[in-house]
């Protein structure tokens, strides 16, 4: 009997001692968001207010989006986010109720996956940016205690990493924004059809593992061709607009251009179209711009992309680009 | 089965004691601190700040890792701290972090320029490895959040000087003011209003820049404490009703600031001045005036001369001073203790060669006294700093703030003050003259330098000739607030040498400590003052006896466990024999 309570005394001693020894006063199971082993994740759900979800998955050590491929950047910085979070401080008692009542409504939800692919190993809830904008708030699940998170040495609030655009999810933003990736003398045909000129249309045909062109042009530079053709080597959009409202009726409108590839006995077609200006712009004459002159907007396959000049106008050269010059 | 069930008894029973005991501890909650230097103990002034704590108090403790002894010492001091804070208010809540533990360097970097920016001071550390030595970077320091701000607590405090044993000690002794300083400052809704006093050619914006909003990453201003403000005694509000200009109105709008700082002013003070001053302080207002002796500066000396007159300085504030209790004297310290200067020594071809002499007009003062204005202050830059005596008032308490160093010798005014000095070694025996006073602060009911005198301003405004309860600090050196402006117009942070680069903390600790001190918050500062006795090894007897201590330090602990074991064995035998 005298055993038992010296044991019990014991306990209670060191139980004792160890919570004055603990270097943290706040319960760990409240502010336990970090993933550690973040190599274990295998599967990550993000759902949202508006009933949008996105399921990130690991196959083979690559991360897919749905049946897409995610980007490795936004993926990389995910889960560094992820492993890395810490409590910025706790959402003081004034506010307490009322970042509930806003986690309750605007956050997005985070589930994370191990091994065991139907149970969480973790999930919690990404709220708005604090009052300073250097912290989110963030909740775990059946935990009544919010704190303001954030990663330690940035400067910033955490939603932008968690790629939640406002207080929504989407597919689109997770998605690898490569277009076109393909090798050298991997495409068999390619045609670039101008519809507003068509003397500018040309198409390049592989025979004997070089290129033969056909357009306007007579006399071409065949290391011109050899260079163009590496510009489908890489080739990114600057991201998928498939919410975009309007998206149907910029596919029922005329394209400006149409790049088509054939390789593999894969045809693929890009149509290109003309975007609206975001914000005022004016020509040489001092007139309002009609046209973005930046980006356009792209259909390949059922996705509408966001494309930039920048990146398509070497693409979308006329034919006297590799006309040999005289 | 009887047994069983008087086992299982006896097992409720204790249970139920416990939770008793545990019961009544929580309600009759008492501490019992058997140090002799109190270490364990929290004043009663930071008991009744963490009795108000009305939200979470989240404080981020940047002090986690392997360090040597001293800030191993420094940071269970902290730990211990913050359980005894906890004992007194459920609010407050801990987390130590360490900031070198990010294996990846830029994001460790990352961190360590996030603490920078938010005021945290880096340390260096030599750490001894098997391999050599390797350097640590650590952030002693704390980051404590209440209701969405935050503010930064450097726990190890800079002491020109100052062995670093000493300075981890005063550093420990210091962690309680400096806690509840931070509390304090978070949970100060609205704050006093203090002015700078202007006129009479006191230091610009520009010069007091840095007390007043702090210049440099390392935050402490008074603006983190008062509403600071610059008031023209020389500018008057225009009555309505008279179309004349409103003494009174004036005296009241004084009235409104809880302190007045009177910043190395160069013109006389005429009668109006005076009177404004006089009648502020006699009706309860603080004072803290930074007066020089004698009109000199470091410009007279740039500007090619080799030499230049130091002169009285006729501020016409004698009588006012005098009345009150001191006298600043019309003469300068110079002491071996002081800063350098920059002096050509030479030409390379058309490359002037620049060395570093210590001037002896510039002392570097290192507080040794306990007030808590001015205990364990780092060193304080003075420039052309005159000494101050006190004179007989009876109901004026005085009580000295700053010294020199002993190794002084005092010139007297006019004083022909030459950068030749450098040339010749000094001569010891002429510097022993001793500790000079310097600041000084008084407390009391003053007498008016106005009273049983005719009313010199306007006879309808009464005047008091007798102040209530109050205080003010006279400090012989107008430049010890006073930030260096280049040419260029930039200004540097207070205490700041910028030939050498050199960043003496002192003066702002000592204003700030000031001010808060005449406002009021003396109860805090006197957590300052709280010594705690540093029992280092004596090395003597470590470099002799090294093995006999290190044997009775092994030994006792295994002999006293032993008899221990022995006298229960015995007891045991004694117990059962029968």
């Amino acid at each position: 009997m005298k055993k038992i309570s010296t044991i019990i005394l014991l306990l209670v001693a060191i139980t004792t001692i160890i919570y004055q020894q603990s270097k943290n006063t706040i319960k760990k199971e409240l502010r336990d968001f970090a993933v550690a082993e973040i190599d274990k994740v295998q599967k990550i759900f993000f759902a949202d207010r508006f009933n949008n979800e996105v399921l990130l998955t690991k196959q083979h050590g690559k991360w897919y989006v749905g049946e897409h491929l995610a980007r490795e950047n936004a993926i990389e910085l995910l889960l560094n986010t992820m492993q890395k979070i810490e409590v910025k401080n706790p959402v003081a008692e004034s506010m307490h109720n009322s970042v509930i009542k806003s986690l309750a409504t605007n956050a997005v939800k985070v589930e994370v996956f191990t091994h065991d692919e139907n149970t969480p190993f973790k999930t919690y809830y990404v709220g708005r940016e604090s009052s300073d904008h250097l912290g989110s708030y963030m909740i775990l699940e059946n935990s009544n205690k919010a704190f303001v998170m954030h990663l330690p040495g940035s400067n910033g609030f955490l939603a932008p990493k968690y790629n939640i655009d406002g207080e929504k999810v989407h597919v689109d933003l997770w998605r690898e924004r490569a277009i076109f990736q393909f090798k050298t003398n991997t495409i068999d045909t390619l045609q670039i059809t101008h519809h507003q000129s068509e003397e500018r249309n040309f198409s390049l045909i592989k025979t004997n593992e070089s290129y033969h062109y056909q357009g306007e042009v007579k006399d071409v530079q065949t290391e011109v061709i050899n260079t163009y053709m590496q510009l489908f080597e890489n080739t990114y959009c600057e991201g998928f607009m498939n919410t975009y409202e309007k998206k149907d009726s910029i596919f029922a409108s005329t394209p400006l251009h149409s790049i088509s590839i054939s390789a593999n006995g894969i045809n693929t077609t890009l149509h290109t179209y003309n975007k609206k200006p975001r914000q005022l712009h004016l020509d040489a004459e001092s007139n309002p711009r009609k046209w973005d002159i930046d980006r356009m907007y792209a259909k390949l396959g059922d996705d509408l992309l966001l494309i930039q000049f920048r990146t398509f106008n070497p693409i979308l050269y006329g034919p006297t680009h590799f006309a040999v010059e005289k | 089965m009887a047994i069983k069930k008087q086992t299982y008894g006896r097992l409720a029973l204790n249970i139920c004691i416990l939770i008793l005991v545990n019961v009544l501890a929580s309600m009759l909650f008492f501490r019992i601190d058997l140090t002799t230097d109190k270490r364990h103990s929290l004043s009663d002034t930071s008991k009744d700040i963490l009795q108000e704590l009305d939200d979470i108090v989240y404080v981020k403790v940047y002090l986690e890792g392997e360090f040597p002894a001293g800030f191993t010492r420094l940071q269970n001091a902290t730990h211990q701290l913050l359980n005894e804070f906890r004992s007194y208010s459920s609010f407050l809540e801990y987390e130590f972090i360490n900031p070198s533990e990010n294996t990846n360097q830029e994001e460790r970097n990352n961190l360590y320029r996030q603490l920078y920016e938010q005021g945290l001071e880096p340390t260096n550390l030599q750490v001894q490895e098997k391999n050599g030595s390797s350097e640590q970077i650590i952030f002693p320091g704390a980051i404590i959040y209440y209701k969405g701000v935050n503010v930064s607590l450097n726990l190890l405090q800079g002491q020109f000087g100052t062995h670093h044993e000493v300075v981890l000690n005063n550093s420990i002794a210091n962690l309680e003011y400096e806690f509840s300083n931070a509390f304090l400052k978070l949970f100060e809704q609205r704050k006093p209003r203090i002015a700078f006093i202007e006129g009479n050619e006191e230091l610009s914006i520009a010069e007091t820049i840095d007390i007043t909003n702090s210049l440099g990453v390392e935050k402490g201003s008074l603006s983190e404490y008062y509403q600071v403000e610059r008031f023209d005694i020389k500018e008057f509000t225009i009555d309505s009703v008279t179309q004349k200009a409103s003494i009174q109105k004036q005296l009241e709008t004084m009235t409104l600031f809880q302190a007045i700082i009177i910043a190395k002013p160069n013109t006389p003070f005429n009668n109006l001045d005076k009177f404004l001053i006089d009648q502020y302080i006699m009706q309860g207002g603080k004072v803290l005036w930074f007066i020089d002796g004698v009109a000199m500066d470091m410009d007279s000396l740039n500007n090619g001369n080799a030499f230049s007159m130091a002169l009285p300085l006729q501020l016409n504030i004698d009588d006012m001073l005098f009345k009150y209790g001191v006298r600043v004297n019309a003469d300068l310290v110079m002491d071996m203790q002081s800063d350098e200067i920059p002096v050509v020594t030479g030409y390379q071809g058309d490359r002037p060669q620049q060395g570093m002499f210590p001037w002896f007009y510039n002392p570097l003062v290192i507080p040794k006294n306990t007030h808590p204005i001015s205990k364990n202050l780092d060193a304080l830059r003075t420039t052309f700093v005159s000494t101050i005596d006190t004179v007989n008032t009876n109901s004026i308490k005085k009580t000295p703030l700053l010294f020199t160093s002993p190794y002084t010798k005092l010139v007297k005014s006019p004083h022909r003050v030459s950068l030749n000095i450098l040339e010749r070694e000094p001569k010891l025996d002429q510097y022993k003259a001793g500790e000079q006073m310097i600041a000084v602060m008084l407390e009391g009911k003053f007498s008016s330098v106005f009273e049983n005198r005719i009313n010199p301003i306007n006879k309808k405004i009464p005047l008091l000739s007798k102040s209530e309860e109050t205080k003010m600090i006279v400090v012989a050196d107008g430049d010890i607030i006073k930030n260096h402006v280049s040419k260029s117009g930039n200004a540097y942070p207070l205490g700041y040498n910028p030939y050498n680069n050199q960043q003496y903390n002192g003066n702002k600790k000592f204003i700030i400590n000031a001010l808060n001190y005449l406002l009021g918050k003396e109860e805090l500062l006197l957590i300052r003052s709280r010594e705690l006795k540093l029992r280092l090894l004596d090395k003597n007897e470590l470099a002799n006896n090294r093995f006999f201590w290190q044997i009775i330090n092994i030994l006792t602990p295994l002999l006293f466990i032993a008899i221990l074991g022995l006298v229960w064995t015995m007891n045991r035998k004694r117990k059962f024999s029968t």
